[in-house]
């Protein structure tokens, strides 16, 4: 990669304090560059640039600055280190006549907006979402506040304060700013992370495991990571959609099926991109989050989640059934995730837009087992508990 | 002919690392921005490294 094969051509000049390295982030989530740099050995100051305020619109962006802060080489060529030393690290350079700089130009409820994320470090997610929707009232065509709208957005969905909506309003943002500037590489990198193979460029986060292994077999404990990648993250770029044609036996209500319209496990699905033209792609994301105020919970006696795909005919999915393992735990309560792709017909009318509503949720009903072991009693109560819940909307729910 | 290498110019992809960032310029002084530091979230900005020779990278770890 192109940032450590320039740290060690110039490790020798850092040392020496000839040359300071000095690293910009332009991502969203700036905790994976912390393991990046222990796992390349690299212990040099990073800035966090989440918000892309510094305006570029392409990475990796390499520029050599003088002692006086202007720029003297932009992308120096490494092959020519000699030179560069020559030009550059050794030499002395005036300094300019004029100090002044460009800063961006932005609104005043953008730059509200904007102070507020750089000066209250423990700025709350909604009232930053809350100024940020501000600034584009102000100016809904200021591509760079369209962006950091969906910055704030996701980083709401990835914090304790996440609505179901969150993603899914950070892509719609992060599309609209594409739309103002279709060359800006840092938004469109932003959607594709998420996206489907079709339009990724490159697995974005598959070096993650590796850089893990390597840094616990140097006897260190790897940097943690404030969010996980998920599969989106990982996964590798296609040149044709691969789709599961497999017939599927989704349960039937013969098969006594339990109809949750939400009550104990919302589902909520974010699509990205947004909308799918014909012969386009999408990626899905969708979380099911049992319900914490009825104590709804996953049992994991029983099989793991089961999510069937149907689709209208002429469309493709890359899978048509997705499982999700338990985890260890009899009964447990986190949110659980599965992604997939979904391909429009290449004579599909119109743009398709995914429903934002709650997603139906199937939940079988499986055969309870007779426990032979003495019953625990907290679970067994939330178990009996959750059964005459469920009688009672049985009951009520019309067949 | 030339409407082929016309196309062939036009459908070339635009890859980031080929590109320039037009913000940037030589000569031109860096943009004093202040951003928080990966390490502890302090605002530095880059007029905090005059004096010094710099290379900045910015960069993604993907």
């Amino acid at each position: 990669m192109h940032v450590p094969g320039w740290h060690e051509a110039t490790k020798e000049w850092q040392d020496a304090g000839d040359l300071t390295m000095v690293g910009i982030i332009q991502e969203q989530h700036p905790d994976r560059a912390r393991l990046f740099m222990q796992w390349k050995q690299m212990d040099w100051p990073i800035l966090v640039d989440s918000l892309n305020l510094l305006e570029t619109t392409v990475v990796p962006l390499t520029l050599a600055i003088d002692e006086h802060g202007v720029i003297r080489e932009i992308q120096p060529p490494r092959d020519d280190l000699e030179t560069f030393r020559a030009e550059f690290v050794d030499a002395e350079f005036e300094p300019p006549g004029d100090m002044t700089t460009s800063l961006p130009q932005m609104s005043r409820p953008a730059t509200d907006a904007v102070s507020m994320y750089l000066w209250e470090r423990t700025a709350d997610p909604d009232a930053l979402i809350a100024a940020f929707e501000r600034a584009v009232t102000a100016d809904s065509g200021h591509g760079y506040t369209l962006f950091r709208t969906g910055v704030a957005y996701r980083w709401r969905y990835d914090s304790p304060s996440s609505k179901p909506e969150d993603f899914q309003e950070a892509v719609r943002y992060w599309e609209r700013a594409l739309d103002v500037d279709p060359n800006n590489y840092i938004w469109r990198r932003r959607i594709q992370q998420y996206g489907p193979r079709l339009e990724k460029p490159y697995p974005f986060y598959d070096w993650v495991s590796t850089a893990r292994q390597e840094i616990a077999a140097r006897g260190e404990t790897p940097a943690a990571l404030v969010v996980e990648p998920g599969g989106a993250e990982f996964a590798s770029p296609q040149r044709s959609f691969t789709a599961d044609t497999e017939e599927i036996n989704p349960p039937t209500v013969d098969e006594r099926i339990y109809r949750d319209n939400g009550e104990f496990v919302s589902a909520t699905a974010t699509m990205v991109p947004s909308v799918i033209s014909a012969g386009g792609s999408s990626r899905a994301h969708v979380s099911f989050v049992p319900n914490e105020a009825i104590k709804a919970h996953w049992n994991n006696e029983v099989d793991g989640l089961v999510f069937w795909i149907d689709v209208p005919a002429g469309w493709q999915v890359d899978r048509r059934a997705v499982r999700v393992p338990n985890p260890p735990e009899v009964v447990s309560t986190e949110t659980r995730k599965v992604e997939l792709e979904i391909k429009a017909p290449d004579d599909a009318r119109g743009r398709h837009r995914f429903l934002r509503t709650r997603a139906l949720l199937r939940l079988r009903r499986r055969q309870r087992r007779v426990p032979v072991s003495p019953p625990r009693r907290h679970v067994d109560a939330r178990r009996q508990t959750l059964a005459r819940r469920r009688r009672r909307t049985h009951e009520r729910t019309p067949k | 002919m030339f409407t082929a290498v016309t196309l062939v110019v036009t459908n070339a992809p635009a890859t980031p690392a080929q590109h320039l960032d037009p913000r940037f310029g030589v000569g031109d002084v860096f943009p004093d921005l202040a951003l928080p530091s990966l390490e502890d979230g302090t605002l530095t900005r880059l007029s905090d490294f005059r004096g010094r020779k710099v290379m900045l990278h910015v960069f993604a770890s993907w």
